[in-house]
């Protein structure tokens, strides 16, 4: 009798325990594949979806070709990206990624110098698609014989511009006076009054699956991300 | 011991580095990384890429084929010491390239040595991972290319992103023969608001000339050290007399140009700032694109600074020291420890 006592005993506390197990995982099945070309250490980005995510088989990318050809062989897939690299591959949005209440981030112009044309950015869209999106982020501001240099990572920009290999760049706002005040005297910041730029966010085929799970994502996950919240 | 262990990393790093000779390909010894084109597509020009079996080569040209292959062709040639002008002549014959990529010291050479043999008309190429690319680019016709070594300019301001500590006034040690390098690097490095406090030493460096060109260093009120590339001040007789002067006073943030030197049991340099071998091969890969859009009219002497770096930090040192920034952990793309 005290046996199956014990046994009972141990039994409720094994399901107590798989309850609460379940209740802080989302058991949620599916690929999710990562592009977000400007974060930081990757490989911890991954592990920490993953764990996050319960069942989902996460991939970080480093270059929109992996993403457009990976997202070929898997369509069902969800992906999250910045916005402009959903809109740009067609894949439909279903959460956009939040900052402080704004799913677009505002982008200034930093120069050293001059007025000249060769703009620096990150590359979100590859070589051919680039300078269309830099149009639309300048919105009024005029520039002539606009030429785009692409680089990797949004810290590159600045020895873009030390190098004199662009005349300005395009950074966040948020970003631009920290490079004003790096690259001293003589430097400016303009914001600009075109698009900017849609924060990270989550779309494709597995995406509405996968909701309640990005919902539920830890607050310094988020943060990695680059956002605070979901819309 | 330690310090041989130390001597023999620096060691096998200079001689699978840029400035060295590619791997043998011998039956004997096979590459360690082999590299396997794409079939030729119809109506694609192509470019052939010329390269040592390194692992550094390998990621250029990885970098260089998300660059280019949408809109070239990539061939590559394997090239080892026992590659002659008549075998690189073959290559270009067969694939009929619309330019070349040298990757590396020998590589190079062996192009100035085809030009000469040709007389002229030979296609333009662009040159990287080359340490002395300045010196020799004029001398090649059509040819332009990417610097290895990272500027002052690109390096302190990434160092200042992850201290604290005020970073101003950098010192340097420098034989005769890299003068005009570091001259070069303190007008460029103005711009970030640097001062490179140059000290010359002779063209063939004991311990002891180190060692007297740090105290005078120190006499100056260096904010941080730069230690050049320079196999002469990192040989093996020299190496020893970098550590006395380390010890000899407060403790400096050292940057490196190599990652070897980058040791928590030596504490050798606290960060070094590396170009990105992807990155290069990006930067060359638009290069490339826009010479092609120019109707290869911009080549000669197109020659840039690398843009993008990698991080090194030996994070014990730095923390211990130098006031590391933690909510930049994450963003330091090797952390030693």
């Amino acid at each position: 009798m005290r046996k199956l006592l014990r046994l009972c005993l141990c039994t409720a506390i094994a399901v107590v325990v798989l309850l609460l197990a379940q209740q802080n995982t989302v058991c949620a099945q599916g690929t999710l594949l990562v592009f977000l070309p400007d974060a930081d250490d990757t490989r911890s980005l991954q592990s920490e979806l993953s764990s996050a995510l319960g069942s989902v088989n996460v991939t970080v990318l480093g270059r929109l070709k992996d993403l457009k050809k990976q997202l070929e062989a898997s369509p069902d897939a969800t992906v999250l990206a910045p916005a402009p690299v959903l809109q740009h591959l067609r894949v439909s949005i279903v959460l956009e990624g939040t900052r402080s209440g704004n799913t677009v981030e505002a982008m200034s112009l930093v120069r050293m110098e001059g007025t000249g044309g060769t703009i620096g950015v990150l590359d979100l869209l590859g070589r051919k698609a680039t300078p269309s999106f830099v149009t639309k982020l300048l919105g009024k501001t005029a520039i002539a014989d606009l030429s785009v240099k692409r680089v990797r990572k949004n810290r590159d920009l600045r020895a873009l511009l030390m190098l004199k290999q662009a005349d300005a760049v395009i950074v966040p706002t948020a970003d631009a006076s920290k490079l004003v005040k790096d690259l001293g005297s003589g430097s400016w910041a303009t914001q600009l009054d075109g698009t900017g730029v849609g924060l990270t966010s989550v779309g494709g085929a597995g995406a509405k699956t996968l909701s309640p799970a990005f919902r539920g994502l830890p607050e310094p996950l988020l943060k990695k991300l680059g956002i605070d919240g979901w819309k | 011991m330690q310090i041989r262990k130390m001597i023999l990393l620096v060691a096998a790093f200079a001689l699978s580095s840029c400035g060295a000779p590619p791997s043998k390909n011998t039956s004997n010894s096979k590459p360690l990384i082999s590299y396997q084109d794409a079939p030729r597509r119809d109506g694609f020009e192509s470019i052939l890429v010329i390269l040592p079996a390194s692992s550094a080569a390998e990621q250029a040209l990885k970098g260089l084929k998300y660059e280019i292959e949408e809109d070239f062709d990539v061939a590559t040639l394997t090239v080892d010491k026992s590659t002659k002008v008549v075998d690189l002549a073959k290559a270009i014959e067969v694939v009929q390239p619309k330019a070349v990529v040298l990757m590396n010291n020998p590589t190079l050479a062996l192009y100035y040595h085809y030009q000469k043999s040709l007389g002229g008309k030979a296609p333009p190429a662009l040159a990287m991972l080359s340490s002395f690319l300045t010196n020799v680019v004029g001398k090649l016709e059509n040819t332009g290319g990417i610097i290895y070594e990272v500027p002052a300019v690109t390096v302190f301001p990434s160092m200042r992103d992850y201290i604290t500590r005020k970073i101003e006034r950098v010192g340097v040690i420098h034989r005769p023969a890299l003068s005009d390098f570091v001259a070069k690097q303190n007008d460029l490095a103005k711009a970030a608001n640097i001062e490179i406090i140059a000290v010359e030493i002779t063209d063939s460096p004991v311990a002891n000339d180190v060692e007297a060109a740090m105290r005078k260093l120190r006499k100056q009120n260096i904010d941080a050290l730069w230690v050049l590339n320079d196999n002469k001040l990192l040989a093996p007789n020299v190496l020893p007399g970098w550590r006395n002067a380390f010890k000899a006073g407060p403790a400096l943030p050292v940057v490196v140009g190599i990652r070897p030197l980058i040791d928590p049991k030596h504490h050798f340099g606290s960060f070094a700032i590396l170009p990105s071998y992807e990155g290069l091969g990006s930067q060359a890969g638009e290069m490339l694109l826009n010479w092609a859009d120019d109707d290869w009219q911009g080549v000669n002497g197109d020659v840039q600074e690398p843009v993008a770096v990698e991080v090194v930090v030996d994070i014990g040192e730095v923390r211990k020291h130098f006031n590391l920034k933690e909510e930049m952990l994450g963003s330091i793309d090797v952390i030693v420890e």
